[in-house]
């Protein structure tokens, strides 16, 4: 046995408090950007086929918006919880949530009867994913944990509905023939899944959301690259510039995993996984991610930028307002159109009369979504220049 | 408000982490799995082979074999009677001597005995089938004719010896498997000039009436697959009529039956996937012995409708039988 010298180990460091480092403004300005898109598209009185969301194995665009807002929101999270998680507000913000889904399943359908109450919806998705999102924290709290966390949800997705396609008649996933329509109706029960079980699957049930849960996992990983290229930046004094090659890099990866989880159940005798919203599929989750790391690499260029020039902060406030409220906006606006589309008396809804009455130039649509653009766009300004935030 | 630097993590509670993250995602993989499985088994589903003759079955071969869960209908559109092999003299030059004669012997073409024989045949092909993929209707008792099904003026129309609209039958002749498997579901809406409205009311009648038929009327509808035609790419050319018509009447109508599909060539543009057939069914129907015996299912009952026997191409689309099949999907999107 070698003898050691006893050496005094120094005095462990005081604990070092640091500046509070600037919001990063880009999250909000993108989160903005969505929003617009979001009210815009809410508010439409009457939604072209093409547009409205696919019946199933496609993507039309007003699939898009949501999958965008869960990767922002994915971004969101890693910002808040890069320090660690507190599990109270955690868990009392996910009761929020599901509750909040509940009641609003409730309004929506018009109905409260609790043998046909539909316990999913996107508020109670919104809710797993915050849920999760917070538990994998636990896991990990950097962006090399995360992509390998969104790596391994992508295998798992690709693995079970490939297994399950390869059940169907040829192989092919169909509203007929899904592991949504097993597994939330066995969960869940028929009647308390999207159209009582008749669609054949959910949206927004379980296996959606474990692709929905790529899109957060994503997300994380971007916000994680962005927070750690940040303080890369700032060790080295090189600016913004510092993150656009990881933030490429990483929006190629995404592609690249797309590209993947499509043609990989080919190789197994199975057929390709095409990217739709409906099974929420790791292709799609992947492209969606994708651009939408593109958008955020774009946004950090332009605000997060240790100066703003005064135009930029003036054109730039209405969005960043919307994206410091943007579960407000986005759930606000989905619930409000829910309920002024109604048909009134078996005649046209409220929004279809008040839009017909104040048409401006003979356009009751365009000036309808002006009209609903103007009053998010102003209350979200209005509750930022007080700073009140819908945090549930 | 600042927070603090949080202390580093033991590697061990790391490692614990991720362990118990790999756990519950092989839990929800493993579980999601098993309840599909269990659901599919448990419910099962309706599968229509939309053939516009009894002798197309094997352009479809690879959706129908080996699912046990499965009810499989073989919808018949014609009953196949304008075959020259009912012709004596074509009959004289399709049989050969190790085919089985066909049952009736037909006396013409056009004939009752004719649409007879080719419904024995298709009876006896899937009999045959059915005893080495069990999971295939096979064990047929005596048909039930079924009353008159509405139609549409017009829409349901024979045209014979130039005469149209000389018969419109819309009822139709149903073997149903004793042992629960499937049936066989026989329209007799004309061989040579089957429309595609035709086959679009044969389709919505055999769906909207599954009870009268006395088919499963309980189990989902899980697909439509339509038999080969081609007229237009670089595989085996088929442009006969009565499969156009069947394929237009799944391209062009959603009936909302699960997975509408039908038989292509592999560089049609709209193909969506491939399915190849086992080579055990492939020899089960296609088997020749060393002396020219007609051991396979499909070379033994529907030998004496062609010069030789129907063979099978293995590898490429130049036939019309082929063990890679591809399909186009239509309404899925």
């Amino acid at each position: 046995m070698t003898e050691t010298t006893a050496v005094q180990a120094p005095p462990a460091p005081a604990p070092t408090r640091r500046a509070p480092s600037p919001r990063i403004a880009s999250l909000d300005l993108v989160r903005g950007v969505m929003l617009i898109a979001s009210v815009g598209v809410n508010s439409l009185i009457v939604t072209p086929e093409w547009f409205d969301h696919a019946r199933w194995e496609s993507v039309h665009p007003i699939d898009v918006i949501f999958p965008v807002f869960v990767t922002l929101s994915g971004c969101g999270l890693a910002f808040a919880m890069h320090r660690g998680v507190k599990i109270a507000p955690l868990a009392r913000r996910v009761v929020i949530l599901l509750a909040a889904g509940l009641l609003y399943n409730a309004v929506v359908s018009n109905t409260w009867d609790i043998g046909t109450w539909r316990v999913t919806g996107v508020l109670q998705l919104y809710a797993l994913l915050v849920a999760a999102v917070g538990v994998l924290h636990f896991v990990t709290r950097t962006w090399v944990g995360w992509a390998v966390i969104t790596a391994s949800l992508v295998v798992a997705q690709v693995v079970l509905l490939s297994v399950s396609a390869s059940q169907c008649v040829g192989g092919v996933l169909t509203r007929a023939c899904n592991p949504s329509g097993a597994v939330d109706t066995v969960v869940l029960g028929a009647y308390h899944i999207y159209q009582l079980g008749a669609a054949g699957h959910d949206p927004e049930g379980l296996v959606a959301a474990l692709g929905a849960l790529i899109s957060a996992s994503a997300g994380a990983t971007v916000g994680h690259l962005i927070l750690t290229t940040r303080r890369t930046s700032i060790e080295k004094s090189r600016g913004v510039s510092g993150a656009v090659l990881p933030l490429l890099a990483a929006a190629a990866a995404f592609a690249g995993l797309a590209l993947l989880a499509w043609a990989a159940p080919g190789w197994f005798g199975g057929e390709a996984l095409p990217a739709f919203k409906r099974l929420w599929t790791a292709p799609f989750a992947l492209s969606i991610a994708s651009a939408t790391t593109i958008a955020l690499l774009l946004g950090h260029l332009l605000v997060d930028r240790p100066s703003r020039s005064r135009v930029l902060a003036v054109v730039s406030y209405p969005l960043l307002a919307l994206g410091r409220n943007s579960l407000l906006v986005y759930f606000g606006s989905h619930a409000l159109m829910s309920i002024l589309q109604r048909p009134i008396d078996g005649g046209p809804s409220l929004s279809a009369r008040i839009s017909s009455a104040i048409a401006i130039g003979g356009h009751p649509q365009a000036t309808w979504t002006a009209l609903l653009l103007l009053f998010w766009i102003g209350l979200a300004c209005l509750l930022h220049r007080h700073r009140i935030y819908l945090r549930p | 408000m600042t927070r603090l630097n949080p202390a580093p993590r033991p590697r061990w509670l790391t490692a614990a982490a991720w362990a118990a993250f790999a756990l519950v995602l092989g839990s929800i993989v493993l579980g999601g799995i098993t309840i599909t499985r269990s659901h599919a088994a448990d419910t099962g589903g309706v599968v229509l082979a939309v053939l516009p003759h009894p002798d197309d079955e094997f352009q479809v071969w690879s959706m129908l074999e080996d699912r046990p869960s499965d009810y499989k209908v073989f919808l018949v559109m014609t009953r196949g009677e304008n075959t020259g092999s009912c012709d004596p003299a074509g009959y004289a030059q399709a049989v050969e001597p190790d085919e089985p004669a066909p049952n009736p012997m037909p006396t013409g073409r056009g004939t009752l005995e004719c649409a007879r024989a080719r419904m024995n045949s298709l009876l006896g092909y899937l009999s045959d089938m059915s005893r080495s993929d069990p999971t295939i209707p096979g064990d047929f008792g005596d048909p039930i004719q079924t009353n008159p099904f509405p139609a549409e003026p017009g829409t349901v129309c024979r045209t014979v010896d130039g005469v149209e609209c000389a018969i419109q039958n819309t009822s139709a002749e149903v073997w149903v498997d004793r042992q629960n498997r499937g049936a066989v579901v026989s329209f007799d809406l004309g061989d040579g000039d089957l429309t595609e409205a035709e086959a679009t009311w044969a389709i919505t009648t055999t769906l909207a009436n599954r009870a009268a038929l006395g088919i499963d009327s309980t189990s989902p509808p899980l697909a439509l697959v339509g038999a080969f035609a081609n007229t237009s790419y670089d595989c085996f050319p088929y442009p006969h009529p009565d499969h156009v018509a069947v394929q237009k009447a799944l391209w062009d109508t959603d009936y909302g039956a699960g997975l509408q599909a039908a038989a292509t060539c592999a560089n049609d543009p709209d193909e969506a996937f491939e399915r190849t057939v086992s080579d055990e069914s492939v020899t089960a129907a296609f088997q020749i012995g060393p002396n020219g015996e007609r051991l396979g299912a499909h070379v033994s009952n529907y030998g004496w409708l062609f010069p030789q026997y129907y063979q099978i191409d293995r590898t490429g689309q130049n036939l019309l039988f082929t063990q890679h099949q591809y399909f186009w999907t239509r309404f899925n999107e």
